[in-house]
């Protein structure tokens, strides 16, 4: 019984931690830029399949996703050359710089063979840009859009994202090998390093990030934005950026939980959309605004998910999306008080 | 002399109305210009016009001789226009201290010690901030926020410093006390462009006046003269008769 | 026969003998194009109430496992349990949409793809009963007394039968009274409440229709493949119909059809295409996802504005009815219609009024200044019923205040200092929305078409208050492009159609001109003789001291002056709140 209860314990708190990285990144782009993004889960497929080439020693296709959205990036910015060329040849070769770097870290890992450590830096290098490239496609052109809006163009991006995941690395599952194999045992119960890997490294990125907002002044800058755009605006922070760096910071979380996640179970273009969708059934629970609420929420699914498994595995999202629903009334009457 | 500012024909509308009727006026290095009128004069659209925050439909706005056009705020700010906004837009869970910093977030690189100084005279100019440096903005009252958005546009160290309205909302006491710190700055030979309500506080620290009614300027000059002018009040209070017998 | 009719009716006969013109395999294709487009229809008259939904696809899971299930066990005709079904759907719906539907912001979303999910992954869940992943098969035929419908083209032609009746019914209901509340779910609530509209049912309603339509074409689909497993109904086919409801465009049920035929045949072309160069799987999603994209940056209405664009005009619709009986307003002016008594309001320990006492008599023209920050806007939502005051009272008509949707009925009506006139709808039909408290037609009668006589005598009201105001031309103008001051007056005629006793009017010269200006001041003194009593709130003294019999000045929370503009005007306490008194010099 006591063993039954400890292993849940492990496994939730496994769970809840790589949810965890993916509330953080939901609520760290809705506050910035108010968008409800689907597809956050995403990043998190292409962190674990770049890691998985990567390890594999091939070239991932990550790179080839990075420069074509750089060069639509060029593409999009062809009217500014009439009216500022030297604007746009300096964007421009800042581009061809970042792909032509990001392509030759690739290459150095490849063949230096780095340790898992590094490579998930490299996968990190891969898969951070794209984030920013997505904003700048689809949040950028229309700051001022609704909600809504928001929300079918995350859906657009997460299918078109998904199914270039799928023409990349087609529907097989790839493993992917731990940060460190092997575990120990604690009593009666088997815990994986990996889980302890895990722990560590989301816990050392959430301090991090603690560490960036709250103590350098891009970290204050940022939550400026988020807090009030036109405040920010007036104190000289460009608000555009802050929305990019928020993208940025969110897609490498993102991609660091799926680098987390993959080793347990393997990683294929499917599986980034189920685990962005539980990290906003934790962030839900703060609104989709507060970072500590967030964490209880994530938590709670990962409680949840682990038990529901034990108990009655077939039901695990039935449970864990009805959730759902209570939180949000309770947010939504919660913040109806507020207004008042 | 040339002047800092100079708007002409500004004209700014919200979608087919129009807010603003083709203002034009300029102001001096030094010099301290206010514009006053009842609610709905368009004061507020102007600052956020010259602000980048409303786009123009027509007219210039030149400032040190470049034409400001469609610029962004920020772009503004960088340029050396800051605002001190009637709604204050602060951030609620923030500290005052991160306020002051952020307000310096283009002077960045100028290096800690140059900051920390002009983090100091904001201080001394309104000590009650110093009292408060770690509480959140969220929770001063009325007045410590419009100080704090006050200290947070000094930080920029602006060339032309715009007030929206600081009196609103304000216990006289407390409108007492900012308004001797514009004076202050005033002092000091700050440029600022001050738009309120009450015309008399207005006066008591601008240079020159001009008083807006519905989108136009209906009357001008210098302070102590539109002190006495008649058409003052009857901007406010309506004394025309065009609508009586329509 | 005008021609839009015969347009139509061309169209639906091409849509109705294409099965038997098409190879088997097309007949296919065309038949689910047609289901998709039942459920994308449904969609998109959700979008149109502004809502949004992300498990369509789960209410299509719905009418299917419920027909399905229910024929295959018990041998019951499927016809039945078809209706069956879609009726449970409907149930569940309710339920989830009363749930649900309070929320507001980006949580509506949330919610739809939580119980989406929920629901879909609950088909594989309870295996016993629905066969799990591997689905079911056995299913009977659609079929009624015997006879079994398993002819494919005559299915076919079944389906798009109900396509077109719900592409009819949804655009004759677009006309219908409920067709206009239903334009201002979108983003004029608080304008709907104060014209009666129960926001909230219709909302519900709207949400349950949309959920039949899914069931609807759930169950077509179960009995059309004879099998039935969860993986149609998870969310990729949620995230398919929402893009058909966009690339269709929500401003008509066709955009439904538009989209499914559109989405339908480019995913068979380009499954067919991508085959020939040897890819497997669903890539199509792709470029799917990317038309998404591009769509609602570029096009957010969609293609049927601009099918729209190439069709001859539909004609007038009738206005020759009676126009609805008014009341008629005595000219005593004795009579007091509102009372405000010590009315006091705190907004987080900020007192914004205080001991507020002001009196409306019958007739009356009274206006409400102060300066900047005085608490009008307060104090004007507290008589309106959009705000509760946390002291004193307000007597409305000898009564309590009525709930914010029920003070029209009682005889008060307003307009906005923003203007809230729903900008896609003509003008006619925006000021029809006035008299929705004076007329009854609901939901089933908009969808068929039986509310044509009663429609009629609200448009000839409508037309008639058009005249009055000067905007009789404009009448079938989309709203939102008149100049501001012609909304402004189009606002005016609203509240009149509401068929008010007292006017309430917020700033209703803002941003207009003079010329405008002038032409509000005479519309208000004619309704102010016609024993309409009027309360002005408004920024130009000018106007405001040129037309009211009486004001009354707010400062600070307070009521400090009333009485004649003339005497107002010369009032120092008057003066020192606006121009600041001596109490105000900085030292």
């Amino acid at each position: 019984m006591i063993d039954t209860a400890l292993f849940l314990l492990v496994d939730g708190l496994t769970n809840g931690l790589i949810y965890a990285l993916l509330a953080l990144s939901l609520v760290l782009v809705f506050t910035v830029t108010r968008v409800v993004n689907i597809a956050q889960g995403e990043y998190v497929m292409l962190g674990a399949l770049t890691l998985a080439d990567l390890l594999q020693g091939r070239m991932p296709g990550t790179l080839y996703l990075l420069i074509g959205g750089l060069a639509l990036c060029i593409l999009l910015d062809a009217g500014r050359w009439r009216r500022d060329w030297r604007g746009a040849l300096l964007f421009a070769t800042g581009l061809i710089a970042v792909a032509i770097a990001a392509a030759l870290i690739t290459r150095m890992a490849l063949s230096l063979h780095f340790p898992v450590i590094a490579m998930m830096a490299v996968a990190l290098l891969l898969v951070a840009p794209l984030g920013v490239l997505i904003y700048r496609f689809t949040v950028h052109p229309i700051p001022d859009a609704s909600t809504i809006v928001f929300v079918i163009i995350s859906v657009g991006v997460s299918m078109a994202v998904q199914g270039l995941g799928l023409l990349i690395w087609g529907a097989s599952p790839y493993p992917v090998e731990p940060i460190a194999a092997g575990g120990l045992m604690a009593g009666p119960v088997f815990i994986p390093y990996q889980a302890i890997a895990i722990m560590v490294v989301a816990l050392l990125s959430m301090g991090g990030l603690y560490l960036f907002s709250e103590h350098t002044l891009i970290g204050k800058a940022l939550q400026a934005s988020a807090m009030n755009r036109l405040g920010a605006q007036f104190c000289g922070i460009p608000v555009n950026l802050a929305g990019g760096l928020a993208f940025l910071l969110a897609a490498a979380f993102s991609a660091l939980s799926g680098m987390l996640l993959a080793p347990l179970i393997t990683a294929n273009y499917e599986m980034g959309f189920m685990v962005g969708l539980k990290g906003f059934v934790g962030a839900a629970m703060g609104g989709l605004a507060d970072y500590p609420l967030s964490l209880a929420g994530v938590m709670i699914v990962g409680g949840l998910e682990s038990t529901s498994a034990y108990l009655a595995s077939a039901y695990r999202d039935v449970l864990v999306f009805s959730l759902l629903i209570p939180i949000l009334l309770w947010r939504n009457a919660r913040q109806r008080v507020e207004t008042r | 002399m040339t002047k800092l500012l100079e708007v002409s024909a500004l004209t700014v509308g919200y979608g087919e109305a129009v807010a603003l009727d083709a203002i034009s006026f300029d102001v001096a290095r030094g010099e301290f210009i206010t514009f006053i009128g009842p609610n709905g004069a368009g004061k507020t659209t102007l600052l956020n016009s010259l602000m980048g925050v409303l786009r123009q439909k027509s007219g210039t706005v030149s400032f040190k001789g470049e034409d400001l056009g469609t610029l962004k705020p920020e772009t503004r700010v960088a340029r050396g226009i800051v605002i001190v906004p009637e709604r204050r837009e602060l951030f609620p869970q923030l500290s005052v201290e991160d306020h002051l910093r952020l307000g310096a977030f283009l002077r960045r690189r100028e290096g800690r010690a140059i900051l920390d100084a002009g983090l100091e005279r904001i201080y001394a100019l309104l000590p009650k901030l110093k009292e408060r440096r770690r509480q959140l903005a969220g929770t001063l009252s009325g007045g410590e926020q419009q100080m704090v958005a006050v200290g947070r546009a000094l930080m920029a160290e602006p060339q032309l410093l715009m007030l929206d309205e600081p009196s609103t909302g304000l216990a006289p006491r407390i409108t007492e006390e900012i308004f001797e710190a514009i004076a202050r700055l005033k002092a000091d030979g700050m440029t600022a462009i001050i738009v309120e309500q009450n015309a008399h506080l207005a006066f008591s620290v601008a240079d020159r006046g001009f008083v807006l009614e519905v989108g136009n300027v209906v009357a001008s000059g210098a302070a102590d003269e539109l002190r006495q002018d008649p058409r003052v009040l009857a901007a406010y209070l309506g004394a025309g008769d065009r609508y009586r017998d329509a | 026969m005008p021609r839009r009719t015969l347009l139509a009716l061309t169209a639906s006969l091409i849509f109705l003998v294409a099965p038997w013109l098409l190879p088997p395999f097309h007949v296919g294709i065309f038949a689910y194009a047609g289901i998709y487009a039942l459920a994308a229809i449904g969609l998109v008259l959700l979008l149109q109430a502004g809502q949004i939904s992300l498990g369509q696809a789960a209410f299509m899971g719905l009418g299917a496992y419920g027909s399905a299930l229910v024929a295959r066990a018990y041998g019951i005709d499927s016809f039945f349990t078809l209706i069956f079904s879609i009726a449970a759907t409907a149930l569940v719906a309710a339920l989830i949409g009363y749930i649900t539907l309070r929320l507001r912001g980006h949580y509506l979303p949330l919610a739809t793809l939580a119980y989406g999910i929920a629901l879909a992954s609950s088909f594989t869940a309870w295996h016993d009963v629905t066969g799990g992943a591997s689905g079911l098969d056995k299913i009977p035929p659609l079929g009624l007394f015997g006879y079994a419908l398993t002819d494919d083209r005559l299915y076919t032609q079944l389906i798009w039968i109900v396509v077109l009746l719900a592409v009819l019914g949804l655009s004759r209901l677009r006309n219908s009274r409920i067709g206009r509340a239903i334009a201002t779910l979108e983003s004029h609530d608080g304008m709907a409440r104060s014209f009666g509209i129960d926001t909230t049912v219709l909302r519900i309603k709207v949400f349950v229709f949309s959920a039949v339509l899914a069931a609807l074409a759930g169950g077509l689909y179960v009995h059309l493949l004879r099998f039935v497993s969860p993986s149609p109904f998870a969310l990729l086919t949620s995230f398919k119909l929402l893009i058909m409801a966009v690339v269709g465009g929500p401003s008509s049920a066709i955009g439904g059809v538009v989209g499914a035929l559109t989405l339908e045949s480019a995913q068979w072309a380009l499954q067919d295409l991508l085959a020939r160069w040897g890819a497997t799987g669903n890539l199509e999603v792709i470029v799917f996802g990317v038309i998404l994209v591009v769509m609602l940056l570029k096009w957010p209405q969609g293609l049927s504005p601009a099918l729209e664009r190439l069709l001859p005009k539909a004609k007038p619709r009738r206005s020759d009815g009676t126009p609805l009986s008014a009341r008629t307003l005595p000219a005593d002016r004795a009579e007091s219609l509102l009372e405000l008594k010590g009315i006091g309001i705190n907004f987080g320990g900020l007192q914004a009024l205080a001991d507020v006492n002001m009196q409306l008599k019958r007739g009356e023209f009274v206006g409400l200044i102060g300066p900047n920050g005085a608490g009008k806007t307060t104090l004007f939502a507290i008589i309106s019923g959009l705000l509760r005051q946390s002291s004193g009272t307000v007597t409305l008509f000898g009564g309590k205040m009525p709930d914010s949707h029920s003070i029209v009925r009682e005889g008060m009506a307003r307009t906005f200092q923003h203007v809230q006139l729903v900008p896609t709808l003509s003008v006619i039909d925006n000021v029809a929305l006035g008299a929705y408290w004076r007329t009854s037609s609901g939901f089933m009668r908009g969808l068929l078409a039986l509310d044509d006589a009663e429609n009629a005598r609200v448009l000839a009201s409508a037309r008639a208050v058009l005249r009055r105001v000067g905007l009789e031309a404009e009448a079938e103008l989309a709203a939102g492009s008149l100049p501001l001051g012609k909304q402004r007056i189009v606002e005016i005629a609203r509240a009149l159609l509401a068929d008010p006793q007292i006017l309430l009017l917020d700033e209703p010269a803002a941003g207009l001109r003079f010329q405008e200006k002038l032409l509000l001041v005479k519309i208000l003194r004619q309704l102010n003789a016609e024993h309409v009593t009027i309360l002005l709130v408004e920024h130009d003294m000018e106007l405001v001291m040129g037309c009211v019999e009486r004001l009354v000045v707010l400062d600070r929370g307070r009521v400090i002056a009333e009485g004649a503009p003339k005497d107002v005007q010369a009032n120092p306490a008057v003066i020192s709140a606006y121009l600041g008194g001596a109490r105000d010099k900085a030292a």
